[in-house]
């Protein structure tokens, strides 16, 4: 008997989303009619190149954003709900955060806004500084940070309350190499604890590590989405799995292969990474599609860049200097 | 493949201060607080004199004088936001680092923005220009109404605004910036057919209805916003936008009231600006004109005065840090 | 509540940290320090009051509406620019809240600017003084005054009358109705004659008094004004009688005054038995030459209960200018909800600009753009007309009723602000209109998308 599916904690079900100008025209279709689910415990990455939706996703997400069209629902509530904003913790894509205010007030500020108790706010906020390795740095206005350590007290406002439901928006952006590590671990650590967990990145080996579930968005439109594994696993090719066979039965089973189908057969169990997968979801949709927008549309180099390498040039004429 | 030429290293440098001029220019064109500015500055111009028109029986130059000093005190806060924002603004958000890693010299910039600055404040004086003439019309004499101005003047507005929103519906550039531009046309416009029609819609000899001896005046008042846009420009260079205004607040005052403040500091007193000589009304009394001599005299000030603060902001400028 | 003292404390916090705090601090300490310095009055005491709180406590309020206003802007417009509220709504905050925080946090920190520097300024007032000839005379001059209004007389027969009669001799036209300001005008003509002294001739005022009126810790005293029909400036003589409706006898004052000039008469407590009201008689005595003397109406004559609880009354005139300021943070709060700084600003300001332009409007609402000639003719602007009145006369109902608190103009003539005052001003402007840009602001952050991308 298989488990039941754990409820669903995002719900969106049909979503358009149509910035308008004065005078009420479509100016941009930012979304057009996705539908996904998230469930609990589950950690679901969003994927998809610049302007494709994402962040206006999760703007609708959090209700700062209205639908034009669709419904969406999270933890069994609508986004503008106020009462169950304290059960979300939100990283945004940039430190949105008081630059005058010290890590530790920012913390207090966001814990009093969470409703959280005198007690609660200063333990939870002496151990979030601790967890990100600011203890030394409680006192200096935000302002001062690098975009590393902002990033860090933007996760830690973020976890304050313990949510159920943690949304993040290019979470490892700006962050070291061994940051991005501990974030990773972080997100896997909470996933264990039963969080849900929805992250949109461009980072895709970290969305590889940490998601079980991915919706890859292009021009507002979901264009693959699954469970990470099924998605990446290649199907047409077979992975035979034993405990401990010897060498003579991989070489009986090679020479029957070879025998019957006249291949070499490699006895393993290929996957494609998830890049190959992004971008094979991403041409397949440019297919049919005019590319939004992005840093080098379909690989593309502006002419003046494409010429031949400097040196076979005439060289520059002298200039004074 | 052919390579377009580029400007002579002769011209660059006019170029490069164009470019950076015009930037300045849209970019506070485009934000609707200039349009909101100068749309209430033409309808003080405008209203004023008739709202007031029985308190004295000076008429004229109670629409003269309001006229001017609308002009005025609406564009020393133009001047001010324009010249205070753009350039504190670029250099908050870093867009003045990028901006100046290329080859462009810190001087040529702040030429551009003082160029900027200028052609934003053209384009209000050429809106406050044509208003300041329709009031004379627009304000009764001897409680006699001049129907036909009282139709054009408002109508020359709301075409305007017409004008600026079928233009955003059709070709969707900025309302505030095309908004600015009509009011130029239809409020010049409407001088125009007045300049046909004496007070009582009769026709006369053309131009002759027209007071266009204000306009000397007017230019006066634009030199003189010139001058304040540029100080509130060196003083953005070190200070934010509300310190700039405060700043540029208390220069001002400064400048009103010279004699009565610094007449004990010969030397504070000399170097304050005197805004009075930009104030030539009083020439205008008695169906009186702005001699020659004045305005070569007052222009000759504000140049000088100019050349100084352009080189004292330049010299601010190449000191700045960008943070 | 414990979230909108969070966000009040937040935004006290991002105000002091911009630079307008300090260039506020350093404004008010110029203006609390050269002020006094300059404005000496006529070195009377109550010249000294007027012009010291008229201009100083003018300039403090003028800067902190202005400061007021630029933060109230700033509070949400620029934090929305920012994207700093995007995170603020992300948690379980009301749009209400959000407005609410930020509103008590901008009247905390501009209120105590206001009693700090009002507490300062009145130690200054106190200490500069003109020495008083007497203790006596110290007591009235360091006073203040509860200002009590003549009944208006009924004039409705008398005007009927006068409006018939002008319809007779044509200056009015004969049928349809006729306009309010020319209804003013007769009614104001009317009013003016009966108030028209030929020699020999009185006419009573009729007071009504509130019941601390006249009592021995507030005794009352008459001040008037008067126009002659003679330019050469020679004192009349004129009696004054004071009666109340019961059976007490009239007190009679005799008084030689000048015309054009302001005068006080300190009259015995008890003229007043506390029921009806108390008649006050002028008679003209000036026959030689014979003069006639010639009473403003609504302008020329008040009676003023004195009261000595200065310091009370000065703070009651701050709390009326701290409800002015809560009223200015509510529509800069508003205007930032629905524009981006630079407009909100405007918007506030336009706002303020219209309250000090009050009078004009009144002015042009009663009376119309033009005036009656002196042929009783009118001479309005035709069909522009109805519409500029209708659009003062709408600016005017909205302003009036604000119009009529002008507390700084009261305590420079040492008027008395009562508690009920007080609270008139925390109805209109806090209650009423901070209610109204509450509402339209909480309607402007519901509909407001935030985190749209940028220009669209």
């Amino acid at each position: 008997m298989s488990n039941p599916e754990p409820p669903a904690v995002i719900t969106v079900d049909g979503v358009h989303k149509i910035f308008r100008d004065f005078w009420g025209r479509p100016k941009v279709h930012a979304l057009n009619g996705i539908h996904f689910q998230v469930r609990q415990g589950r950690v679901f990455g969003l994927l998809g190149p610049n302007g494709s939706g994402k962040s206006t996703t999760m703007k609708l997400l959090l209700g700062l954003l209205r639908p034009s069209r669709g419904s969406l629902k999270i933890l069994n509530a609508d986004p503008q709900d106020v009462g169950v904003k304290s059960r979300i913790g939100y990283m945004p894509e940039e430190s949105y955060l008081y630059p005058y205010l010290s890590p530790d007030e920012t913390l207090r500020l966001y814990g009093q806004l969470l409703g959280l108790s005198e007690h609660e706010n200063r333990t939870r906020t002496e151990e979030l500084l601790e967890m990100i390795g600011l203890t030394h740095a409680r006192r200096r206005p935000v302002g001062e940070f690098s975009k590393g350590m902002a990033r860090r007290i933007s996760l830690a406002q973020a976890l304050l309350n313990d949510p159920e439901l943690i949304l993040l928006d290019e979470p490892t952006a700006g962050l070291d190499p061994l940051g991005c590590r501990q974030f990773k671990d972080l997100i896997l650590h909470l996933a264990r604890r039963g969080k849900t967990i929805v992250l949109c990145s461009h980072l895709l080996a970290d969305v590889e590590d940490v998601c079980d579930r991915i919706a890859i968005l292009y021009n507002g439109r979901i264009c693959a989405d699954g469970r990470m594994r099924d998605l990446l696993q290649e199907s047409r090719i077979c992975r035979l799995s034993i405990r401990q066979p010897s060498p003579a039965l991989i070489d009986e089973l090679q020479q029957t292969i070879r025998k019957t189908t006249g291949q070499e057969a490699a006895i393993d169990h290929p996957s494609r990474s998830l890049e190959d997968l992004f971008l094979s979801a991403i041409r397949s949709a440019e297919a049919d599609q005019t590319r939004p927008s992005g840093a080098l549309p379909e690989g593309r180099l502006a002419p003046f860049l494409s010429g031949p390498p400097v040196s076979e040039t005439t060289p520059p004429a002298a200039s004074p200097p | 493949m052919e390579v377009p030429a580029s400007p002579s290293s002769a011209l660059r440098p006019f170029v490069q201060i164009l470019t950076i001029a015009r930037l300045t220019a849209l970019e506070t064109l485009r934000h609707p607080i200039f349009l909101l500015l100068s749309l209430t500055a033409v309808a003080c111009i405008l209203v004023v004199p008739i709202a007031i028109a029985h308190e004295l029986g000076e008429q004229g130059r109670l629409a003269r004088d309001s006229a001017l000093a609308f002009q005025f005190g609406f564009g020393v806060l133009i001047a001010g936001y324009a010249a205070g924002s753009s350039l504190r603004r670029e250099i908050e958000t870093g867009i003045l680092s990028t901006l100046l890693s290329k080859n462009i010299g810190r001087e040529l910039f702040y030429g551009g923005k003082v160029v900027g600055i200028g052609a934003v404040l053209a384009l209000y004086v050429l809106v406050a220009i044509p208003a300041g003439l329709l009031a004379q019309r627009v304000s009764p004499l001897n409680y006699e109404v001049d129907t036909l101005a009282l139709l054009i003047a408002p109508a020359a507005v709301v075409l305007a605004l017409a004008g600026a929103a079928l233009d955003n519906f059709i070709s969707r550039r900025s309302f505030a910036s095309s908004a600015m531009i009509h009011l130029v046309i239809t409020l010049s416009a409407g001088v125009l057919i007045l300049a046909a029609f004496s007070r009582d819609s009769t026709p006369v000899p053309y131009g002759q209805a027209i007071e266009w001896r204000l306009i000397p005046a007017q230019l006066l008042i634009a030199e003189a916003l010139l001058l304040f846009g540029t100080l509130c420009l060196a003083l953005a260079v070190r200070l934010k936008t509300a310190a700039v205004l405060a700043g540029a607040a208390i220069f001002f005052l400064l400048g009103l009231a010279t004699d009565y403040l610094l007449g004990t500091f010969p030397l504070l007193r000399g170097w304050a600006p005197h805004w009075q000589v930009f104030w030539q009304s009083d020439a205008l009394a008695a169906g009186g004109h702005l001699s020659g001599d004045v305005i070569e005299q007052v222009s000759l000030y504000a140049i000088f005065y100019l050349a100084g603060l352009i080189a004292v902001g330049i010299v601010l400028f190449r000191h700045q840090e960008m943070e | 509540m414990k979230k909108i003292v969070a966000l009040a404390v937040l935004t006290l916090r991002s105000a002091l940290n911009s630079r307008i705090v300090l260039i506020l601090g350093l404004l008010l300490t110029l203006v609390l320090s050269l002020f006094p310095l300059h404005l000496q009055g006529d070195g009377t005491a109550p010249g000294r009051i007027r012009i010291l709180l008229e201009y100083t406590l003018g300039a403090i309020v003028t800067l902190l509406s202005f400061s007021i206003a630029w933060t109230a802007c700033n509070a949400v417009a620029r934090e929305a620019a920012d994207r700093q509220l995007q995170l603020v709504l992300t948690k379980p905050v009301t749009r209400l809240q959000i407005w609410l925080g930020k509103w008590l946090g901008l009247i905390a920190l501009h209120s105590a600017f206001l009693f700090t520097a009002g507490l300062i300024l009145y130690f200054i007032l106190l200490g500069s003084l003109p020495k008083a000839t007497s203790p006596s005379a110290k007591d009235w001059e360091w006073a203040h005054y509860q200002v009590l209004n003549p009944t208006t007389e009924s004039i409705a027969s008398a005007l009927d009358h006068r409006l018939e009669e002008a319809r007779q001799k044509g200056q009015l036209p004969s049928k349809g109705p006729i306009p309010q300001r020319t209804v003013n005008y007769y009614s104001l003509e009317i009013r003016r004659s009966l108030a028209t002294l030929a020699p020999t001739t009185h006419f009573a005022w009729s007071f009504e008094l509130p019941p601390e009126a006249d009592k021995p810790a507030a005794p009352l005293r008459l001040r008037y004004q008067f126009s002659a029909s003679r330019w050469e400036r020679n004192p009349v003589p004129l009696v004054w009688r004071f009666q109340s409706s019961t059976n007490v006898p009239a007190f009679v004052l005799h008084q030689t005054a000048y015309a054009e000039q302001i005068w006080e008469l300190p009259l015995p407590p008890g003229l007043h038995p506390g029921t009806g009201p108390l008649l006050v008689t002028c008679e003209n005595f000036a026959t030689n030459p014979p003069t006639t003397l010639i009473f403003e109406p609504d302008q020329s004559i008040h009676l003023l209960a004195t009261h000595h609880d200065n310091g009370l009354n000065y703070f009651r005139g701050l709390l009326v200018l701290m409800a002015r300021l809560a009223f200015f943070a509510a529509v800069g709060l508003t205007a930032g909800c629905l524009f981006s700084t630079p407009t909100a600003l405007f918007f506030t300001l336009f706002i303020l600009i219209l309250l000090s332009l009050g009078t004009s409007i009144r002015e042009v609402a009663e009376s119309g753009v033009f005036t009656i000639s002196h042929e009783g003719e009118e001479i309005g602007a035709g069909a522009f007309e109805t519409p500029i009145l209708a659009v003062h006369r709408a600016a005017n109902s909205i302003l009036d009723p604000i119009q009529s608190l002008d507390v700084i103009h009261q305590l420079g003539g040492q008027e008395r602000i009562s508690w009920a005052d007080v609270g008139r001003a925390w109805r209109l402007y806090v209650a009423l209109w901070g209610g109204i840009f509450l509402l339209a602001g909480l309607a402007a952050l519901r509909r407001r998308e935030f985190g749209k991308p940028e220009n669209l």
